[in-house]
């Protein structure tokens, strides 16, 4: 594949098509991308024809595909031929959701037909089916263990229930072996020095036993005091191991770079590929070798002649395959089994699948391909939901046979034992095929649900895998699409020059052009080198291999730090060192999402007490009803009067909520709304410290029910929980764990709060390796004995959404589980909740957040049709994944939400305004001194009197309107996406005069703390980076005033915050940034004594050209006409932009 | 300030005892499904330690042996189902008590168990406590008991070591349930709404 | 009083064969077609529609929807609703499926009871008839693991005191809320009776004997091959002890040696024309009924009606099936 822009590969497809032309009747290998439409309607069962065109478009003419690989003249047909069973399932469902776009084939294998009728036509024999959709190649060997593995845990998501079953010490023997080895043998590549590899080795064990906190409660020493047996054996294999690689490596180790676990990707098969380690030879003639490490032999490929067994054969022979298919021609794989302490490699042409089969690894087999293409295609067509869709009895049906036969062709490689003792869907019961069932069974899951448990699943099923579409498509978008189109539309950063690498920090610039992208800190991205590299002799495509992975430490105007996850590739001399840079979201981030709801729906069913029949929703549990809106929740009962020491510092509204809290029973439900500024945390805080004294001295509470959990939907939030309890209830901190390892963006205070922390054994004790295995492994038992204590002992649990099934949490259940920053989650995620509450949902839920506040981010993808059986749950038309379970359940049942009134933060006039437009004037002051706070009171901290100018003199409500200013129009969307990339240069420069004007009135000395209280918001990145520029112009000072978007500014709040609206145009496009009107709630609430808004008045009023801009349209209108009242009590000031200039600015910015 | 009583006078305890009748065998999860007048865990694990309750080690029985109410919907009733348990993982003993005769006789006399308490580990670690300061909080207490079990990690634990094996659970089920009958026996009594216990007679 | 003359009968010979109207019941066919085609999309988007007959203006018409929908329901197995009418169309296909599906299990059929179970589970929408097919798939593993675990011979000692099955079913009755009373118990105690005779099996010669015999006789009537039949015959011969002199020319002896030479030959002895004409004049029926014969007069009872001790019995309820009140 020489070059592959959409020109170049349709050419090769018309090429191909014209040879397959010339040997008519003969099967011929092409290995050509076609876009196909089904040619006629009624699809038949036994045969396809199908109109194919190019990638560009050009028509191929007709094509068939027939059942078992039939073609005119075929002398053996395949009969266990998976190919046309796929593609006509993923047809059929392509029809039935009038999906109208061309369906990719990378055609593998045609032959031009001679029919006896006289009639010719290619006809296609193997295929992949849509390869834009990337498949992990560690899945292979999943669905040849048990296809309907794939079903239950893939498409379903069904994860284990934690409830009760904890992990065992075993689980991270293998991985610790695996880590010391890789140490160990980069080490000994590196120096030869095999005392230093064997340190290496250490090193790498110590740090995979201690970086799995769950490590530390499974460890009971044995009777004597010693460190249990699988410690002792990973610490022990260290000589067997050196020893081992001393001797393969001894010889030819220079000559080869390795690259460890790097990701490669195929665009024509549609697989991606993490082995463990990939030797690149120097020379270009030695073959590429592919190491794929394995730490247990469970589900071996048995050798019929010497009966031993040994693993990882399928997925070796997959990355072999995805390589060759990359470029590399020469490509050799060897397994290496760590099985009790010792590492035995396996070259692929020895594996008993390689003997059983007689595969003949030098040609091309097309027994090789055939395996890797069905456990690619069954995957695609399982795991996207095209094979079963949502037909709850086609989903029944798929459970009747293990082997989904409709699908699935070749049987022979199925092993005979399924791995049902490690399946969830075993665990679960809900599989009808695990031999040794025992307990209550759930069979038909699928046929028997209520239609409303069964309507909310599919509801939110359906959006979440459509974004896990996007995203394993993203792969295949970065390679076919050239760099400038990516850089355009804002992923992608090309022609980045090397400034400097340590370590694992790598600093890229980009003098001549400005980094104007979407890609923000902590993303994923992809750093790939663009010289023609020495093996593919071409410039190689992102995910080849020779790209690294890393995130985004901090991106500035012109150049960007990444932390790679390995070193990135040299230049050789003669090349000038240009790297690319492309964004990369991961496949699996939504995966404890899809868990969340599979888990829910199950559950629910399994706590019903009758079996075997249709359910109704009233034999669901309590609080799943109320879930599904079916069931109204209590009535808050705020009667009780609360213990002083109890609501010490709560005004009345939160005392209420605190009240209500401690109420409810379990299975109940209660809302709290917490608009902006009022306290939320401090009550979560509040609401801690009264469930963990209830239930502290409690003689009944058994040891594995907990009285708190209290999930976040991201780090920061979490991190702030903890911080608030530490400060207004510190008596409860020895019970408090903080989920999970510490991060550096932790603060120390919460840092220390984590188990390995408390435990002692903080980061930097982790990384001092002790010198010998005895000190580690005594270490080890130490912190493992006062780790369970803690774990015992621990009360208050503070955890993110995402890690609601993290280690810590396994085999505990709460009684009370608190959800914050509810309106951010989005309902999938929000289910995380339910899966530490005891079961049958008998606990307590408490969802705190803010409908009004920012919703949760989602690619915004549309929304699946709607169906009235929804309204029930309380789903509307408009409604999609953006809607968060907080909003919902708040529509449908407002009188079970306890809403916060008192706000800390805005002064009287903005409070007014945000109060009026977006909580219909519930929201007030909670008293005077906050309630008249203004500029004055602010400045008189530091000893200084307002300045005179604009903003020195202004009310708290400062309108600089543009729209009768012509200069004030933006520079139309750049971005073809979400963030259009819209600028306004106008209103950049007014922000810096004003800003300017009012530093200048200010003494140096005060510069600093003064700059650092005030905040700059806009919708577009490319507005803040314009911002930027132009306050560092106007004033030194003014170089560190946090400029940002609102997404970021979510939480935090400034003396006086600017808000520049940007849109100003003709057309009155508002943008679908703004269409969120949530944001500009969010930024309107950021300030505490002065607000300035700077935009045109005319364009958010305009009448709207779209219906969901309606809503956000008429909150402008009712802001800029609150404005207007304001302005008329002198508590605001609207200056028209048109006459402004600020006096002593040169103009010629 | 919690709903349930944070006192169990002696008197009452003995009385639901009695109530259960002759050799009659009680479990620890009774209380936990909602039984009437089934004795908290933490209590049962404290009255076992001092002799009031006889815990069932060997020849343990089966739910449906001795008539519990809750079989139908208790979780816990596979662990103790005879023959094969492949399902449960938790250890039978411990968990269940029989009342002996003795307890019934003295069942009218609560004194006797006033006096039989002391002897518990946990009170004498509590006696300790209030001997040092005659006010402690719930955080307070609950704080020394983790501090405690964290000091008890740290020493090497080779079977010859000075501290005997504590025969308790160790949890903090058994601290509440032995602060709850000294406050019933009258040696507590709970203060500041609730939030601390002060010492009213010292038990030691 | 007047007589009407009777309309005069046109002989039957001379009447038209009744055969179906091919472009009548095309349409027919496709207007159904048509109907189930948009259920099935909409179920493909995760609805569960009711079908309902269309609104239309003539008599006629109206009849002709009414069957559409109908037969539309009945192809999906969908409810159907006339007027405010839910209803199951199919239940008394349903109704049929299961009886016979429960008559195949008392007589060991599991692949006539597998379709039979499958079947209604397509069409069941009576509570109480999906809580039977449920009941239905845990007996047919019972009688499974009844015929296919051979008494006292599973390899670890736990799986091999009891059926896995037995403990299935029992969790299960516990939960078919819908289904009365009697009709749990009596199959918690079916199943408890079968799995003692099973482990009867396992302890004592005999009955083990009565075990192999009702595995050769299913595997006999099921078609599950000659050789089967015959391996589990010549098993039970020598345990129990038949071995006869062989000189009578059609007695059980030469059957048995006819047998051996069957498997003499699938185990790879050496082929001799003798072997080979014993072989084929192996026939599984006749030692089978010599078998019952020998064994009537050994054991004193008839040794066929002893294998009806696994036969799985069927409730039936005492009351008329109309009066049966389902509890709960």
């Amino acid at each position: 594949m020489a070059d592959d822009t959409t020109l170049a590969v349709s050419d090769r497809t018309l090429a191909a098509w014209r040879r397959l032309q010339t040997t008519p009747g003969q099967p011929q290998w092409l290995d050509v991308p076609v876009l196909v439409e089904p040619a006629e309607e009624p699809i038949d069962r036994r045969r396809i024809v199908l109109r194919a065109t190019s990638e560009s478009g050009q028509p191929l003419g007709l094509c068939a595909v027939y059942t078992n690989e039939w073609y005119p003249g075929c002398t053996a047909t395949n009969p266990f031929s998976h190919y046309f069973q796929v593609l006509w399932h993923v047809l059929e469902a392509r029809r039935l959701r009038r999906i109208a776009e061309p369906l990719r084939l990378q055609v593998l294998k045609a032959v031009w037909g001679v029919f006896p009728s006289g009639r010719q036509r290619a006809v296609l024999l193997k295929f992949i089916v849509a390869p834009e959709y990337t498949v992990t190649g560690s899945l292979v060997e999943q669905l040849y263990n048990c296809p309907l593995q794939v079903f239950f845990v893939r498409f379903f998501g069904l994860p284990r229930d934690y409830r009760e079953r904890t992990s065992r010490p075993s689980d991270v023997r293998g991985r610790a072996i695996h880590a010391g080895y890789r140490r160990a043998l980069s080490t000994f590549l590196e120096t030869g020095d095999a005392r230093r590899a064997a340190d290496a080795y250490r090193g790498g064990v110590w740090s995979e036993w201690t970086r799995s906190v769950q490590v530390l409660l499974a460890l009971e020493e044995t009777r004597d005091g010693e460190a249990p047996r699988d410690v002792r054996a990973s610490f022990a294999a260290a000589d067997t191991i050196v020893e081992g690689i001393v001797s393969s490596f001894a010889s030819g180790g220079a000559e080869a770079d390795l690259y460890f676990e790097r990701l490669f990707y195929s665009a024509t098969r549609g697989l991606s590929g993490r082995a463990d380690r990939v030797e690149v030879p120097r020379q270009p003639t030695a073959p590429l070798r592919v190491a794929e490490v394995k730490t247990r032999s469970a589900f071996g490929e048995r050798d019929p002649f010497t009966g031993s067994t040994f693993p990882g054969g399928l997925q070796a022979l997959a990355y072999r395959e995805l390589l060759q298919s990359i470029g590399f021609d020469a490509v050799d794989a060897v397994v290496e089994l760590v099985e009790n302490d010792r590492v035995t490699p396996l070259p692929l042409a020895q594996h008993p699948i390689v003997q059983r089969l007689r595969l003949d690894l030098s040609t091309r087999d097309e027994r090789v391909v055939d395996l890797v293409a069905q456990a690619r295609n069954v995957f695609y067509c399982v795991a996207s939901g095209l094979f079963t869709g949502y037909d709850r009895y086609r989903l029944d049906q798929a459970t009747r046979n293990r082997r989904l036969p409709d699908v699935v062709g070749q049987f022979d490689l199925l092993s005979e034992s399924p791995p049902c003792k490690v399946c969830a869907a075993g665990a679960r019961r809900v599989c009808p095929h695990d031999r040794d069932r025992e307990g209550r069974t759930l069979d038909g899951l699928f046929r028997y649900a209520p239609s409303a448990l069964f309507s909310y699943w599919v509801w939110f099923h359906r959006q979440l895998k459509a974004e896990e579409h996007a995203e394993r498509e993203r792969l295949f978008h970065l390679v076919h699409t050239p760099p400038a189109a990516l850089e355009r539309e804002g992923i992608a950063l090309c022609d980045l020059r090397l400034a400097r690498q340590d370590d694992r920090f790598v600093t890229l610039e980009r003098r001549e052009r400005r980094l104007d992208t979407r890609i923000r800190e902590e993303d994923t991205v992809l750093v790939t080198p663009q010289w023609p590299d020495g093996v593919l002799a071409r410039v190689p495509r992102p995910g080849e291999l020779f790209s690294v992975e890393g995130r985004v430490v901090e991106l500035g105007e012109h150049e960007l730090v990444v932390e790679l996850r390995d070193r990135v590739p040299l230049a050789p001399e003669g090349h000038d060192p240009l790297y690319r840079v492309d964004q990369l979201t991961g496949f699996d981030m939504r995966a404890w999402q899809l868990e969340g709801l599979a888990d829910f729906f199950v559950s629910s069913m399994a706590a019903a007490p009758a079996r075997g029949r249709t359910l109704d929703w009233r034999e669901l549990p309590a609080l799943a009803q109320t879930i599904l809106g079916l069931r109204p929740p209590a009535r808050p009962r705020t009667e009780r009067s609360l213990a002083g020491w109890l609501a010490e510092g709560l005004n009345a509204s939160q005392r209420q909520a605190l009240a209500a809290v401690l109420a409810l029973e379990p299975g109940e439900l209660l809302l709290v709304q917490g608009p902006p500024g009022t306290g939320k945390t401090a009550l979560i805080a509040a609401m801690v410290r009264a469930l963990v004294a209830r239930a502290l001295l409690d003689p009944g509470q058994p040891p594995e029910r907990r009285p708190v959990l209290v999930l976040t939907n991201t780090h920061r939030a979490a991190n702030e929980v903890v911080l608030k309890v530490a400060q207004l209830a510190p008596e409860v901190l020895p019970f408090l764990v903080r989920v999970g390892n510490e991060r550096e963006d932790m603060e120390a205070e919460v840092a220390s709060r984590t188990l390995p922390a408390r435990a002692g054994l903080a980061a930097q004790e982790r990384r001092a390796v002790p010198p010998d295995d005895e000190t580690a492994m005594a270490e080890l038992l130490r912190t493992s004995r006062r780790a369970s204590v803690v774990h015992e002992h621990a009360a208050v649990f503070v955890a993110t959404l995402g890690s609601a099934d993290a280690f810590e949490l396994r085999g505990l259940t709460f009684e009370t589980v608190i959800v914050d920053e509810a309106g951010q989650a989005t309902e999938p995620a929000c289910l995380q909740a339910l899966r530490r509450l005891p079961f049958g949902y008998r606990g307590r839920l408490v969802l705190v957040g803010d409908e009004n506040q920012l919703p949760p981010v989602v690619t915004a993808l549309d929304p699946p049709p709607y169906w009235d059986d929804l309204r029930r749950i309380g789903i509307r038309p408009g409604d999609s994944l953006r809607t968060s379970a907080f909003e919902r359940l708040h529509r449908l049942f407002p009188q079970a939400c306890i809403r916060l009134t008192e706000q800390y933060r805005m002064n009287a006039p903005i409070c007014a305004l945000v109060s009026h437009v977006f909580y219909d004037d519930a929201l007030r002051p909670a008293d005077d001194r906050v309630a008249d706070r203004r500029l004055a009171n602010w400045l008189d901290e530091f000893g200084l009197a307002p300045p005179p100018g604009l903003l020195g003199q202004s009310p708290p409500v400062l309108f600089l309107d543009t729209s009768d200013d012509p200069l004030a129009r933006d520079s139309g969307a750049v971005f073809a996406a979400d963030d259009e990339g819209r600028a306004n240069e106008r209103e950049a420069e007014l922000v810096a005069q004003l800003l300017a004007e009012f530093v200048r009135g200010l003494p140096g000395r005060v510069h600093a703390r003064v700059v650092e209280r005030i905040g700059v918001i806009s919708p577009y990145r490319r507005q803040n980076t314009l911002l930027r520029q132009r306050l560092a112009r106007a004033h030194p000072a003014l170089r560190d005033v946090r400029v940002d978007t609102v997404d970021r500014f979510q939480g935090g709040e400034r003396e006086i915050v600017v808000v520049s609206l940007v849109n100003s145009n003709e057309e009155r496009a508002i943008g679908t940034l703004h269409a969120e009107w949530r944001r500009l709630n969010v930024a309107l609430s950021r300030a505490r004594s002065l607000l300035v808004v700077v935009g045109d008045r005319a364009t958010f009023t305009a009448p709207e050209r779209v219906p969901e801009e309606a809503e956000a349209r008429e909150r402008f209108r009712r802001i800029f006409a609150r404005i207007d009242e304001l302005a008329a009590r002198g508590e605001a000031r609207v200056v028209s932009t048109r006459a402004l200039a600020f006096p002593g600015v040169t103009d010629g910015a | 300030m919690g709903r349930e009583p944070l006192a169990f006078a002696p008197g009452e305890v003995l009385g639901r005892l009695a109530a259960l009748g002759r050799r009659a065998v009680v479990c620890v999860h009774q209380a936990e499904l909602g039984a009437p007048g089934a004795l908290p865990a933490g209590v049962l694990l404290v009255l076992g330690a001092i002799g009031v309750v006889e815990p069932l080690r060997q020849r343990i029985p089966a739910c449906e042996e001795h008539g519990c109410e809750l079989l139908p919907r208790c979780p816990f009733a596979a662990d103790f189902a005879h023959g094969d348990r492949s399902g449960s993982r938790r250890p039978k003993g411990g968990r269940k008590f029989r009342v002996p005769d003795a307890t019934l006789a003295y069942a009218e006399s609560p004194g006797r168990l006033r006096e039989m308490l002391p002897a518990h580990p946990v009170a004498r670690w509590l006696a300790e406590r209030f001997a040092a300061r005659s006010e402690w909080t719930r955080f307070e207490l609950a704080e020394a008991w983790l501090a405690a079990a964290l000091e008890a990690t740290g020493l090497r634990r080779s079977k010859d070591s000075a501290t005997e094996a504590p025969d308790f659970e160790g949890s903090r089920r058994e601290l509440a349930a032995c602060l709850a009958l000294l406050v019933g026996c009258g040696y507590l009594v709970w203060t500041r709404e609730d939030l601390a216990l002060r010492l009213v007679e010292p038990w030691w | 009083m007047a007589v009407r003359p009777l309309p005069e009968e046109e002989p039957s010979t001379r009447r038209p064969e009744r055969l179906a109207d091919r472009a009548a019941t095309e349409r027919l066919l496709a207007a159904v077609g048509e109907r189930v085609e948009a259920l099935r999309s909409a179920r493909f988007r995760g609805e569960d529609p009711v079908v309902r007959p269309r609104r239309v203006r003539r008599v006629a018409d109206a009849l002709r929807e009414g069957a559409l929908a109908a037969l539309a329901a009945e192809r999906l197995g969908a409810l159907l609703q006339f007027d405010d009418e839910l209803l199951a169309p199919a239940e008394d296909v349903v109704r049929e499926r299961l009886t016979s599906a429960y008559r195949s299990l008392a007589v060991w059929d599991l692949r006539a009871a597998a379709d039979a179970l499958d079947q209604a589970a397509r069409f069941a929408r009576f509570p109480e008839h999906q809580q039977r097919i449920a009941l239905g798939w845990a007996l047919h593993r019972l009688v499974g693991d009844l015929l296919l675990l051979v008494p006292g011979e599973d390899g670890d000692k736990k799986k091999q005191r009891s059926l896995p099955a037995v403990r299935i079913v029992r969790d299960l009755l516990v939960t078919l809320d819908q289904l009365p009373h009697a009709e749990r118990d009596f199959y918690a105690e079916e199943a408890e009776r079968l799995e003692a005779r099973w482990r009867e099996a396992a302890e004592d010669d005999r009955s083990w004997c009565v075990w192999a015999l009702l595995r050769a006789r299913v595997a006999l009537i099921r078609g599950e091959g000659a050789e089967t039949a015959l391996a589990w015959l010549l098993r039970l011969a020598s345990r129990a002890g038949l071995d006869v002199p062989d000189d009578d020319p059609d007695g059980l002896g030469t059957l048995l040696r006819r047998a051996r030479a069957v498997f003499a030959l699938l185990a790879g002895a050496a082929e001799s024309e003798e072997l080979r004409q014993l072989a084929s004049a192996a026939s599984p029926r006749d030692l089978f009924r010599a078998v019952v014969a020998a064994l009537t007069a050994a054991w004193g009872e008839d040794a066929l009606a002893a294998t009806h001790r696994f036969a799985l019995a069927l409730y039936v309820p005492e009351t008329t099936p109309a009066g049966e009140v389902a509890d709960g």
